[in-house]
């Protein structure tokens, strides 16, 4: 049955998921690009692991993309639905109601996984453009990227809850943008704060103790989130 | 009929929306083959009452049963078997009529070909491959429709499915539902607000207002109901209305009219010749019978008890 709801959402996405997967890491790196090319002495002069200096770099600005990224994504998700009342017919459905949902955030996780794999790739490929030789590190940009996205979760089910829960997008909006925002200036927090988690500020390719902090808070918060969504009415 | 169990029953349901009991107390029983006719005015609780036949909401009292089964229990049990289609029907707009019912499709797995007979039913294959943001208001709803027949239901639940419809449209898709029963073994539930809507289908009629199930019977009870009067017109109403009173007809007046209740055929006669045998000139006799229309609107209005 899972399978059979994951093909009917497939065929309901809109073009622009696709779309904001692909551009907002091609955008990222579009701009490291245009950093690196102005000032490519300054910058290759400040560390000697070139590789490892531009992950760094592409990295800052990445857990602020992928929160937008992700805001983004799941309200579009949430408005097929809402937008034209869908939901009633859904859950008239002979189908578990948590299903309904976990198709869905089957998909955004899945979605969201394929921005952080291409993340990697135009990593890698603004690295060769540069010259920093073919002894790529997979291991280091597989790292930032996994660590990241598993950072992240927390804002991937408050966003769903709110974007799902709510008609209104408002809300759901302001306070992803506003998260993804507030996460540039998440540097000093204290380290329980989960702005600071996707930061990974023991180094990019040190998940701890970020990555269990999200994975913890990730799985109390979807599972309060489904808990909320399946149990109440549905009312329009 | 005694201790029968009905296709759809539900006991005492109650529903609370921030302390007003929109729906109270109601009670509704379906049997197998019967067209229903759910009728109530704006905001009676008719769309509240079928989200809770189909457990999208909760009742805060009472329960449901369907086809014998408890719905807080077995409901995707339940709801294998029901097709419904509740308030304004519900698209995907970017997608077209054949994709949007090929979502629903998967997930009832019912062949493919199932989409191409409920298309016909509700005659719209033309606009099967056009986009539904193309698409007018009532081929929407025809969407709708075809989109609650796709799993072959035993039950179907519908809410104001002739909303948006001219009355070409209205006529057709009340032909469709007619047949349901009979061709295709189907139980229909269908809400309006209007009873000249459900008048020619419905076999039952329950009506609900202010959350409350007023009446609830077979059709043919309800027009019974339909009170019928005498108007006769005459030159001097006041030696008519003494001549009558004078044989214990009580008789109200409107110009040189007067009315009284309907009376059996050889009583009008007899009315009659005595009026004549009076000297009065009598003008006119006419009957006024109450259309089912003011029956409704009598019994929803709350003036009237049964
Ligand atoms: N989610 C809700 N919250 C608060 N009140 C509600 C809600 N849904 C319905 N109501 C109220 O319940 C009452 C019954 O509404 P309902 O939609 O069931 O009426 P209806 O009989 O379907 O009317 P209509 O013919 O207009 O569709 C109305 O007074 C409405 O304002
Ligand atoms: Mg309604």
């Amino acid at each position: 049955m899972m399978r059979a709801l994951i093909q009917s959402d497939l065929m309901k996405v809109k073009k622009m998921v696709w779309l904001m997967m692909v551009a907002f890491p091609a955008g990222l790196i579009g701009l490291q690009a245009v950093n690196y090319s102005l000032r490519l002495d300054h910058l290759l002069g400040l560390h000697d692991d070139y590789w490892y200096f531009l992950l760094e770099n592409v990295h800052i600005f990445w857990p602020t993309v992928l929160v937008l990224t992700l805001t983004l994504i799941v309200s579009l998700f949430a408005s097929v639905e809402h937008e034209t009342h869908t939901w009633t017919t859904l859950f008239s459905l002979p189908v578990n109601n948590g299903k309904i949902y976990l198709s869905k955030l089957a998909i955004i996780l899945t979605v969201l996984i394929g921005s952080s794999v291409l993340f990697v790739i135009f990593s890698l490929i603004l690295g060769l453009a540069l010259g920093f030789g073919s002894d790529l590190p997979l291991m280091a940009a597989s790292q930032m990227s996994l660590y990241t996205y598993i950072a992240v979760l927390p804002f991937v089910f408050l966003q769903f809850w709110l974007s799902m829960g709510f008609t209104n997008q408002g809300v759901a909006l302001t306070t992803g943008i506003a998260n993804a925002v507030f996460i540039m200036y998440a540097v000093d927090l204290p380290t329980w704060l989960p702005w600071r988690w996707p930061l990974l500020m023991d180094g990019i390719t040190s998940g701890a103790p970020d990555i269990f902090y999200g994975l913890g808070t990730g799985a109390a918060l979807m599972v309060i989130t489904l808990i909320h969504l399946t149990r109440k009415d549905v009312a329009a | 009929m005694g201790n029968q169990t009905y296709l759809l029953e539900t006991n005492d349901l109650t529903k609370t929306y921030k302390g007003t009991k929109v729906v109270n107390g109601l009670s509704l029983q379906l049997e197998e083959g019967e067209i229903y006719g759910f009728l109530g005015p704006n905001g009676a609780g008719k769309t509240t009452t079928i989200r809770m036949l189909l457990g999208l909401i909760k009742p805060a009292k009472g329960n449901v049963t369907v086809f014998g089964k408890d719905l807080t229990k077995e409901r995707i049990a339940i709801l294998k078997q029901i097709g419904s289609l509740v308030e304004s029907p519900s698209y995907y707009p970017h997608l077209t009529g054949k994709d949007n019912l090929e979502t629903l499709r998967k997930i009832l797995q019912v062949p493919k070909s199932r989409i191409t007979e409920v298309l016909e039913m509700v005659r719209l294959t033309k606009m099967a491959d056009r986009k539904v943001k193309e698409y007018s208001l009532g081929m929407k709803q025809r969407l709708g429709l075809a989109a609650s027949l796709l799993g072959r239901p035993k039950l179907l639940i519908l809410d104001e499915p002739t909303n948006g419809l001219d009355p070409a449209g209205m006529i057709e898709i009340r032909e469709l539902i007619r047949q349901l029963p009979a061709k295709y073994g189907m139980t229909v539930l269908l809400s309006s607000h209007l009873l000249t809507e459900i008048d020619q289908v419905a076999t039952k009629v329950g009506i609900i207002a202010k959350g409350e199930m007023i009446f609830q019977d077979r059709i043919e009870v309800l027009r019974e109901k339909a009170s019928r009067k005498l108007h006769v017109q005459m030159d001097d109403w006041e030696t008519g209305q003494k001549v009558l009173s004078s044989h214990g007809i009580e008789t109200a007046r409107h110009d040189n009219w007067l009315t009284m209740p309907n009376q059996p055929d050889g009583k009008i006669a007899e009315i009659v010749k005595e009026l004549v045998y009076s000297g009065l000139n009598i003008y006119r006799v006419s009957e006024e019978i109450a259309s089912l229309e003011d029956i409704f609107l009598n019994l929803t209005k709350g003036e009237e008890t049964l």
